[in-house]
């Protein structure tokens, strides 16, 4: 401690040690809050607005609307950053028996308590370009990635809609 | 800073630290804001920094007494 370096030293040394150790408690507690959390989600279909088929050869597009009620409160602890919300359309196709896409996604920061999920221009969507959704049946999924200050990403399933059946003929 | 300023500047600094660790995590706890208890941390370290970096007068409130060179010289000459 006999000249300022020495002391920078220490004083540096020292806080990177008491830095570590509180954020090894704000994991701990934010893993803690975690498993106590109970978010409540509700997911219902609303229509399907326009199903048609793209010029190419297996190219279909479909616009549907759905409503999200979702109560994210309990999420919300020392140690959450953001939550990403994101819609995931599940199916099976002739030849891939599982697929998912995600058709929607919302960052949601603390505070921002309720927000309008539609109408606003979605930058996704759901693109088949292999086989086709014809008489495909669909489950709309709400899944929630809880993104950490430090430590981390846990991932949650909110809730689902029931299955959903394109139909066969094209509506446009 | 003398030896004995040098060891109460180092009990200082990280008493200073552990205690600013944990205001900050009572900070955090209570307000629920990982970005509180980040400033707050910063704001001790600070504080901590200005009180101890520095050559206070506390700090040198108990010098060494070193033994005069003239007087050395006398013994010498005595033993021989």
């Amino acid at each position: 401690m006999h000249s300022i370096s020495v002391r920078c030293n220490l004083l540096l040394t020292t806080c990177l040690t008491y830095l570590i150790f509180l954020h090894a408690i704000c994991i701990l507690y934010g893993w803690v809050n975690h498993l106590k959390s109970r978010p409540q989600a509700v997911v219902s279909f609303g229509n399907l607005v326009s199903w048609k088929k793209l010029p190419n050869q297996f190219g279909e597009n479909a616009v549907v609307t759905f409503q999200l009620d979702a109560d994210l409160q309990s999420l919300w602890n020392l140690n959450v950053k953001y939550v990403y919300l994101y819609l995931v359309a599940e199916y099976s196709s002739p030849r891939f028996p599982w697929n998912q896409v995600t058709v929607w996604d919302r960052y949601v920061e603390r505070g921002s308590s309720v927000f309008s999920a539609f109408p606003f221009y979605n930058t996704l969507g759901l693109h088949n370009y292999v086989d086709t959704l014809r008489n495909a049946s669909l489950v709309f999924r709400l899944e929630a990635d809880i993104i950490p200050f430090v430590g981390f990403v846990f991932h949650t399933t909110l809730g689902q809609t029931d299955k959903v059946r394109f139909p066969l003929e094209y509506t446009v | 800073m003398d030896l004995q300023g040098q060891a109460t500047c180092e009990k200082y600094a990280k008493k200073g630290i552990l205690w600013t660790t944990l205001v900050a995590l009572i900070v955090g706890l209570v307000t629920d804001d990982y970005l509180r208890m980040v400033q707050v941390f910063i704001l001790g370290v600070v504080l901590v920094a200005m009180g101890v970096l520095f050559p206070w007068p506390w700090y040198t409130r108990h010098p060494l007494v070193f033994v005069h060179a003239a007087t050395k010289n006398n013994n010498n000459n005595n033993h021989s």
